[in-house]
């Protein structure tokens, strides 16, 4: 009932949010739609932290933070590939992105973990081949090398994450 | 014969027996730490999710590197080329594979997955450009079917052993195919002759305990005979097939076909109730939608409405007698729900399917927001 809820308050704001449709059905070549996707995921996001931190019904963290991670990390794609100052919304990917990873470290919760890397790489690879030289051969290299990467990555980041945590 | 270490793969079934056993609480939880102790599997297997992102990055990483490969090679100047090249190219992943699993002790990680098909993949489709050029589909199969059963032994795959499984129905049918018009006949019974014989043979193969580690193929197997066996006399599937194939539109023997498509299932069922068997059973509650499906395709009872309330009546009627007779205890099988493992990872992927699954609503803007009772009936699917 709380996913029909949430879906409900976003085709009020005029997203179309299932998970699927997020990607399909809405066009976000417009900057509004891209700012109230920023703002609804990052409302429903601070809603999961401060309804986590006052202990109030816990068990729909899950369902709000699935969806505002989605939101958010779609629109911020969005802007950084549609907006003019597009790059601008790098430093923002860079912070969520983060602040994801260390969500999914504290709640050991691995489906944010591969969320936020796969948008986070997604944001990089679209920034990379902004510059003229990956327009060739080297775009083979960067997959190959970062690929690689982000595979040696989720192999142990188990070790990678829990270092500072004693 | 097997890639993984067998003795870690025995291992993991005690170890998912015990886990099994603990949540029923039939042994405690020392016992539990005493059973892991003994059987240890050193396997790296990470979370499902791990698995799907580590399988996505792998296959990009593959992808890519093919990419740097025929660059650097330079021949996709003619098909016997390019063949050569991915013939070496899926060797040399299957390579990778092998060490992934040697060294690295990757075991249902994603990294062994996307390797296992791609380089398959390459293989064939390598070996099909050199030899065959997609000309002829028999010679095709019949190059791929070696490799994919090797594959399926030496990695326990269940989807590579069911890949092998249609690849000798579809040799067989090619080559009943060429016997012209008689075909017409021959197949139908052609392929239930070879799914029974499968079915018996895969039902014998599941009882041998030599054949344990491959429990997950062969069970792949029974369902594939169990529905392909079922497929070759459903009317549907004869009267378009015949239409498709050899374009007549008349089905000879048409009444043992009606009769086929609507026992089968129920005799399914039956036995699968008599016999304990799970597999059988599901395989038959499934068969019998399918077969209702068919008679609907060709009489139609006129009113929908009427025939969906009183088929959904009959329904909740005939779930409702079965649970309270199992539940009083005199059959085999019981109301009383299984422990499944893994209970809250299934949970939350459940919670994400929904979400998924959630049908798309577009806001209804129209000039008057408060005009018309139209709500739009909230995308309540069964899933809610």
């Amino acid at each position: 009932m709380l996913s029909l809820a949430i879906t409900a308050l976003a085709s009020w704001v005029g997203l179309s949010v299932t998970p699927i449709s997020l990607l399909r059905d809405n066009d976000f070549s417009g900057d509004r739609l891209i700012f109230t996707g920023l703002l609804l995921g990052f409302l429903l996001t601070a809603a999961t932290f401060y309804l986590n931190s006052r202990n109030i019904k816990k068990h729909f963290d899950f369902t709000y933070l699935n969806f505002g991670v989605h939101i958010l990390f779609v629109s911020c794609i969005a802007g950084l590939t549609v907006l003019e100052m597009g790059w601008l919304f790098a430093p923002f990917l860079a912070l969520i992105t983060a602040a994801f990873v260390m969500y999914a470290r504290r709640e050991q919760s691995f489906y944010f973990l591969i969320v936020a890397v796969v948008y986070a790489y997604w944001g990089l690879s679209y920034l990379i081949f902004q510059l003229e030289a990956f327009q060739s051969v080297l775009a083979l290299y960067y997959f190959f090398f970062s690929c690689a990467g982000v595979i040696w990555f989720l192999v142990r980041y188990k070790k990678i994450l829990s270092l500072p945590h004693k | 014969m097997i890639a993984y270490s067998n003795q870690w793969l025995a291992a993991l079934q005690v170890r998912r027996q015990a886990a099994q056993w603990n949540k029923k609480e039939l042994i405690t939880d020392a016992q539990l730490r005493a059973i892991f102790d003994v059987y240890p599997a050193g396997f790296y297997t990470p979370n499902v999710f791990v698995r799907i992102g580590l399988g996505i990055f792998c296959w990009v990483l593959v992808c890519s590197a093919f990419g740097l490969l025929s660059i650097a090679a330079g021949i996709f100047t003619n098909e016997r080329a390019a063949g050569i090249l991915l013939l070496f190219f899926g060797v040399g992943t299957l390579a990778a594979l092998e060490y992934a699993i040697r060294e690295m002790h990757h075991y249902r990680s994603g990294l062994d997955d996307a390797m296992l098909y791609l380089g398959l993949g390459s293989t064939i489709s390598g070996l099909c450009l050199t030899f065959s050029t997609f000309d002829s589909s028999l010679l095709s199969l019949t190059l791929a079917l070696p490799l994919l059963a090797a594959a399926a032994v030496r990695y326990t795959d269940k989807l590579v052993a069911a890949l092998a499984f249609v690849g000798v129905f579809a040799i067989l049918f090619l080559l009943m195919l060429k016997m012209g018009n008689s075909a017409r006949l021959v197949l139908p019974f052609g392929g239930m002759l070879f799914a029974g014989a499968g079915y018996s043979a895969v039902l014998h193969i599941r009882k041998q305990a030599c054949f344990r580690l491959w429990e997950e193929c062969t069970e792949w197997l029974e369902v594939l005979c169990l529905v392909t066996f079922y497929a070759c006399g459903n009317y549907f599937v004869i009267r378009e097939g015949s239409n498709a194939l050899f374009g007549e539109k008349q089905v000879p023997l048409s009444l043992v076909f009606y009769v086929f498509t609507a026992v089968v299932p129920v005799v399914y069922v039956y036995f699968g109730l008599r016999k304990r068997n799970r597999i059988l059973l599901r395989c038959g509650l499934l068969l019998v939608a399918v077969a209702v499906f068919t008679f609907r395709f060709y009489f139609s009872l006129g009113h929908t409405q009427l025939a969906v309330t009183l088929a959904g009546a009959v329904l909740v009627a005939f779930a409702f007698f079965t649970i309270r007779y199992l539940k009083k205890g005199n059959l085999p099988f019981t109301y009383i729900q299984e422990a499944e493992e893994e209970e809250g990872l299934e949970l939350e992927t459940l919670v994400i399917n929904q979400t998924f699954a959630a049908p798309a609503q577009a806001a209804p803007v129209g000039e008057n927001a408060f005009g018309g009772g139209q709500f739009g009936g909230g995308g309540s699917g069964s899933s809610y």
